[in-house]
């Protein structure tokens, strides 16, 4: 697909576990586990609120857009 | 739904069951011809299936055409069993389950199958082989019956794979 999730490395620079993170946002590991793996196929924007909340950031750091 | 899906189960059960006496007494019949020959077979099934019939066909033309309505009736017979494990399936795994679609495709042709194959084959021989022109409107309910199941069942297979796909995704949705 070509939408990157850059969640590993936002997660990376702010030294924050992924277990931490999915309990700060209120979701399974196992559902962040299928976003960061990019198997999702849609990510509500409830999440993404969360997301962008807890690490301090903007959905643009997370979401990246590649050509094929 | 469980309640409906039960009640669809026990007909179909009934069904199954009622195939299966089929099926024996028409082996039943054919042994008792092969061992008494001089009981006429195709006289037994222009009285069962042709009673309107003008002609009385050949012993091989009642041979081949019991043959053949056994054939779709066992092919029919596995069918009904997996419209059987079908709704198993659907009490245990939910609404919509993985493979459903391609399931009830199966059914639905399979029902379309026998439906086009039973009606032709008793046009066939009630036309050529017992003069019998009315077949083609006794066999018609049974024909009708058969064909718009299978087409409903089509129709619910293409619904069940459009569910399918939106599970799927709803699954996948962080």
């Amino acid at each position: 697909m070509p939408i990157n999730i850059n969640l590993d490395k936002i997660l990376e620079e702010r030294g924050m576990k992924s277990n931490e993170l999915a309990e700060k946002i209120g979701i399974t590991t196992a559902n962040l586990s299928i976003l960061k793996t990019g198997k999702a196929k849609a990510v509500r924007f409830s999440t993404l609120e969360a997301i962008c909340e807890a690490l301090d950031c903007q959905p643009g750091d997370i979401l990246e857009y590649t050509k094929n | 739904m469980k309640w409906h899906l039960n009640i669809l189960r026990l007909i179909i059960n009934l069904s199954i069951i009622g195939i299966i006496i089929l099926g024996i007494i028409i082996s039943f019949d054919l042994a008792s011809s092969i061992i008494t020959p001089e009981t006429s077979f195709s006289d037994k099934i222009k009285l069962d299936y042709f009673q309107d019939a003008k002609d009385t066909s050949s012993e091989i033309v009642a041979y081949v055409f019991i043959a053949i309505y056994l054939a779709l009736h066992l092919f029919l017979l596995t069918k009904f069993v997996s419209t059987n494990i079908s709704i198993k399936a659907l009490l245990k795994r939910g609404l919509i389950y993985k493979n459903q679609n391609k399931d009830l495709r199966n059914i639905g042709s399979g029902f379309i199958l026998f439906a086009k194959l039973k009606y032709s084959l008793l046009m066939i021989s009630g036309v050529f082989f017992y003069n019998d022109i009315t077949i083609l409107i006794d066999a018609l309910p049974q024909f009708l019956l058969f064909y718009v199941l299978g087409k409903i069942l089509l129709m619910i297979s293409l619904i069940s794979a459009e569910g399918e796909l939106i599970k799927q995704e709803n699954e996948l949705t962080v």
